[in-house]
């Protein structure tokens, strides 16, 4: 999409003109949706928290510096949507010893033709405190500290997050662990 | 087939989860629901400005009420002041000025009849009737109303003698609103007296009194959203203190513990779902309250005010639903979020114990909770107060 295009939306979202909301929604519908599926548990949530991104992005609207690239912007306004979203269970996140941790990486052999819909199903089963984690660090490129500014956690618990993720991550692509959700909620 | 390690899990998945094409087909339901949702936001928008305009108002009258209702406490403390000043002045020019033999009275009317209360004696605390003797300083009847005390209508008392060096006040209060008048009136015309030389202190005035109480509420509430829509009971104990800034007017604060339980739509892109919600709240109210009636052993007064939430605990639990509970702990703060109203019948056990109970109204002014709902409470207080 022309920035040109994207501003002149970005102008008619802050007249609170619904046409350029609607423009600009479905212009940006699929790079948020990606974010919001990887963050939720299943395509539903994803939905709600993709609304709730947007709702707050068209009511925040005046905040945002047309300096910066707008889909950075909405990116981090998913990632909040999401993490408001799942807040209760990454209130309950704990960090755990990292000693030792990447030794129980081992290598994996997975298959090279494993699809979006394979990937995004194992990511989406990962508890919502590992799984946000690993999608701002692995995927978008955050920092630990960043991580954890944006979450409300220690960038250590990020850091324990991320391994666990990894170390779940694994064992799925080794097809050799059935992931038990619901003791996974716990954490 | 491929070996990956963790880094290559990171670039497997980030390679992966970032496809060309859009994963999910947009629907044009989702849109409508968020549209619906802008617009409820922008009605209530409005709607949240208009209450704030609506509280700035009924401020601004609560505020101008108060001032006219304290206004003549303060003009008759001002006119007391005035007045015990002057008689200061007046027992200053008294020193300087020769004393004259004889007092003039006026015949029959108001003045006279004051004057003719005046008491005479030699002991401060022994009231003589009668008239002046004739070697007290000449008077005038404003020089009279001047010297005796508007406020707590004090006559003069003084011995033929020695009433001239030292003056005794003793109190009448059947004087005290028409020698104010007097004072008033003639204060202009009022000219020093030379009738004596006054040492002790005449009057202070008396500030308004001001009166604590400590009072322990509890209350059954019914809690909902929206009008009170799909309420339930809950329960709230708390500790207010009180201080009655003049007869009529009080200040109230305190700390109130309030279990709030309610039901809501929780409305959320493509569908609704009911939650069960269990809060604790700190409510943290400032009232002003207002005496309508004081008799006796009974007083009946209204108020509001206004009240900060402060979030302990909020527990949600989604009915028909697999999305999981929420349980948020010291998450939101609602400063000066909620509309007090409440009315307060007090009845008084002994000059310090009193019972009381109090219908209240709590109105949100802005969204509550983690799910920012419009949460209203009514309820009834009943509780005990101590007076201090």
């Amino acid at each position: 999409m022309a920035e040109e295009e994207l501003q002149q939306l970005i102008e008619g979202c802050k007249r609170q003109d619904r046409q350029s909301q609607k423009a600009l929604y479905l212009k940006l519908y699929g790079f948020a949706m990606k974010i919001c599926l990887r963050c939720a548990n299943n395509r539903y949530e994803a939905s709600e928290v993709l609304n709730e991104g947007f709702f707050k992005a068209f009511t925040n609207i005046d905040k945002y510096d047309s300096h910066r690239p707008f889909k950075t912007w909405l990116g981090k306004i998913m990632y909040n949507a999401c993490i408001d979203y799942y807040r209760a269970n990454i209130k309950w996140a704990k960090m755990e010893a990292l000693e030792k941790a990447d030794s129980h990486l081992n290598a994996v052999v997975v298959d090279n033709e494993l699809e979006y819909e394979d990937l995004l199903a194992y990511v989406q089963r990962l508890p919502p405190a590992y799984r946000i984690v690993f999608n701002l660090y692995a995927i978008d490129g955050y920092s630990h500290d960043e991580i954890g500014q944006m979450m409300g956690i220690s960038a250590g618990t990020s850091r324990s997050n991320l391994y666990k993720a990894r170390l779940r991550l694994q064992k799925m692509l080794n097809g050799s662990h059935t992931i038990n959700y619901a003791t996974d909620m716990e954490i | 087939m491929k070996n990956v390690n963790k880094n290559s899990i990171d670039e497997l998945f980030k390679a992966g989860l970032n496809p060309e094409r859009d994963p999910v087909i947009f629907g044009e339901h989702e849109w409508s629901e968020l549209e619906q949702r802008l617009s409820r936001y922008e009605r209530n928008k409005s709607s949240f400005f208009r209450s704030k305009s609506f509280i700035g108002i009924a401020a601004l009258f609560v505020l101008v009420l108060s001032i006219w209702m304290l206004w003549p406490v303060m003009q008759k403390t001002l006119t007391q002041q005035t007045a015990s000043q002057h008689k200061e002045q007046e027992v200053q020019d008294g020193q300087k000025q020769v004393l004259s033999p004889s007092l003039e009275l006026k015949k029959g009317g108001e003045t006279g009849r004051e004057l003719s209360s005046l008491l005479v004696s030699d002991d401060p605390g022994k009231a003589m009737p009668g008239s002046l003797g004739s070697d007290i300083g000449t008077r005038t009847p404003s020089a009279t109303s001047a010297v005796t005390d508007p406020g707590t209508a004090m006559t003069l008392a003084e011995t033929a003698e020695e009433t001239v060096h030292k003056p005794v006040l003793v109190p009448d209060p059947q004087l005290a609103d028409h020698q104010l008048h007097e004072a008033e009136m003639e204060e202009d015309q009022a000219k020093p007296v030379p009738f004596f030389a006054g040492t002790e202190p005449i009057h202070v005035p008396e500030p308004v009194r001001r009166k604590w109480a400590l009072s322990l509420l509890v209350a059954p509430a019914y809690n909902g959203v929206d009008h009170l829509n799909n309420g339930q009971i809950g329960s709230d104990i708390g500790l207010m203190v009180t201080l009655g800034l003049t007869k009529k007017w009080s200040l109230s604060t305190g700390a109130v513990y309030a279990k709030k339980l309610y039901d809501a739509d929780y409305s959320y892109a493509s569908y609704t779902q009911k939650v069960d919600a269990d809060c604790r709240v700190l409510d943290i109210p400032v009232n002003v309250g207002y005496t309508l009636l004081n008799s006796g052993k009974t007083r009946i007064s209204f108020g509001t005010g206004i009240s900060s939430y402060i979030m302990l605990r909020e527990d949600y639990r989604f009915n028909n639903s697999n999305r999981e509970d929420i349980h948020l702990v010291n998450e939101n703060q609602h400063w000066l979020s909620v509309l007090n109203l409440h009315a307060n019948y007090e009845f008084k056990l002994s000059p310090r114990i009193s019972i009381n109970a109090q219908p209240y109204m709590k109105i949100p002014v802005s969204d509550i909770g983690y799910y920012k709902v419009r949460l209203e409470s009514l309820g009834l207080a009943i509780g005990a107060g101590w007076s201090f």
